[in-house]
């Protein structure tokens, strides 16, 4: 037996009960961040399972009021002010739903990794107006002024995404205005030399403690019965990540009671073509698949 | 232009997308502090690339190839499609390079969830060249996993 004076017996102690503490306050880390996962899991399930239940509703509703109004249309008796007005609504619920799908489609395409970027010169102001031109049965629907303020200027980017943000802005500021409200567009080239388009609207605003929640995938800050706005949460999502596919970033300023505005900033996009060639003298080599290292 | 030898289909990856065909392709890309993994079947004879800009989804926008761990997961998963059998994968990391300033080093810790997937997975690499300060131009051909790599200089 070794003897020890009552000194090191301490320190030894002190040394495993220290020792023992750290553990302890590593495992508790690690619980720390498993909660956080688990919680993280538990909400990507709800929202799958939200998301099946919604995407249901918003593709079937408009689809059983076209076969209804169609199908009422075939009626030899209904008068043309009858059959125009049937039309009007058939052509507004297929507008919806063939948005919806567009959604979907590009979310898809862009979670499959396979969105290929097509550079053009993009005359930016002919294109929002050729997008409000599209919505305008649903802007006339709620009396909405549009603000539009654009120079004229000649962009190199995507005319296809831009195309896809810009329409899915107007359609969120659409569905959130009230009746008889302006909503206000901006297209201006900025100081760096970036596009920003800005869409603004007079709707309830949102919280500030909601605004990063609302470009996440499946997430409608007005959710069940008393939704109000269509849509399986899906714009947003798409919105942010096709900004970032054209090399730019989307931000939203928000007060509520007030409005919220929605600006898209992206860089003018190098002709892509030429990237393949950008290449500069380096050292070449090549390795096959028994090479370990190189 | 380049004169091809063959008629071999080709492929030019961009960012935030992955590419894997059971037909031989010669795939290209550029990389800064991207990653890009090239996955290859052994005993097949075929293989992908992904091409990812940050390491990890934080649950913000789509799910999308643009995050290294759900590229790293589509990659592996669509090669599994073609029928191949995980035993006979082989791995060539490429790209990392740490181009800006910043202090948060994007490109190593795109590097880091390379290797930390595959060796998860299991899947052995044979080949790399990450991190650095320049950029790469990677050309895969898919049928013999051979790499061509180029340093190329941030135009």
């Amino acid at each position: 037996m070794q003897n020890i004076s009552d000194q090191q017996l301490l320190d030894e102690l002190k040394n495993r009960f220290d020792r023992n503490q750290q553990v302890m306050q590593e495992q508790h880390e690690l619980l720390g961040q498993l909660e956080k996962i688990n919680a993280r899991l538990v909400q990507s399930e709800q929202v799958q399972s939200g998301f099946l239940s919604n995407i249901r509703n918003e593709i079937n509703n408009p689809l059983t009021s076209i076969i209804g109004l169609s199908r009422d249309m075939t009626n030899s008796q209904a008068d043309r002010d009858q059959l125009v007005k049937s039309a009007q609504l058939i052509f507004a619920e297929s507008f919806v739903l063939q948005f919806q799908l567009q959604n979907i489609f590009v979310a898809a395409e862009l979670e499959a990794g396979q969105v290929q970027p097509y550079v053009v010169n993009v005359e930016v102001k002919r294109l929002m107006e050729s997008t409000l031109e599209s919505f305008n049965h649903l802007i006339q629907r709620k009396d909405i002024r549009i603000v539009f303020e654009a120079a004229d200027l000649v962009f190199k980017t995507d005319s296809e995404k831009l195309k896809i943000i810009v329409s899915n802005l107007l359609m969120n500021a659409i569905g959130h205005s009230p009746q008889n409200s302006p909503i206000e567009i901006k297209i201006v080239r900025n100081e760096a030399n970036n596009l920003v388009i800005s869409i603004a609207d007079k709707g309830k605003g949102i919280p500030q403690n909601k605004l990063d929640k609302i470009f996440d995938r499946f997430v409608q800050l007005d959710t069940g019965t008393t939704k109000m706005h269509a849509g399986q949460g899906l714009g947003l999502s798409v919105v942010r990540s096709l900004a970032e596919f054209v090399g730019g970033f989307v931000e939203v300023k928000s007060k509520v009671g007030e409005g919220s505005e929605f600006i898209v900033q992206v860089p003018e996009m190098a002709g892509l073509e030429n990237s393949h060639e950008s290449s500069t003298d380096g050292n070449e080599f090549v390795f096959d698949t028994d090479d370990v290292s190189i | 232009m380049k004169e091809e030898p063959e008629k071999i289909a080709t492929h030019f990856l961009y960012p935030s997308n992955l590419f894997v065909s059971g037909q031989r392709h010669i795939i290209t890309t550029i990389l800064g502090s991207c990653v890009g993994i090239c996955l290859y079947d052994t005993r097949l004879r075929v293989g992908g690339m992904n091409h990812y800009m940050l390491a990890l989804w934080n649950g913000n926008g789509l799910a999308s190839p643009r995050f290294g761990n759900i590229a790293n997961e589509k990659l592996i998963q669509q090669v599994l499609q073609l029928g191949s059998a995980k035993s006979d994968l082989v791995a060539k990391v490429f790209g990392g390079a740490n181009q800006t300033t910043s202090y948060n080093n994007i490109g190593a810790r795109n590097v880091e969830i390379a290797f930390e997937m595959l060796d998860r997975m299991n899947i052995p690499v044979v080949g790399k060249s990450v991190e650095g300060e320049v950029g790469r131009k990677i050309v895969f051909d898919t049928m013999t996993g051979e790499v061509k790599m180029k340093f190329v200089q941030k135009s």
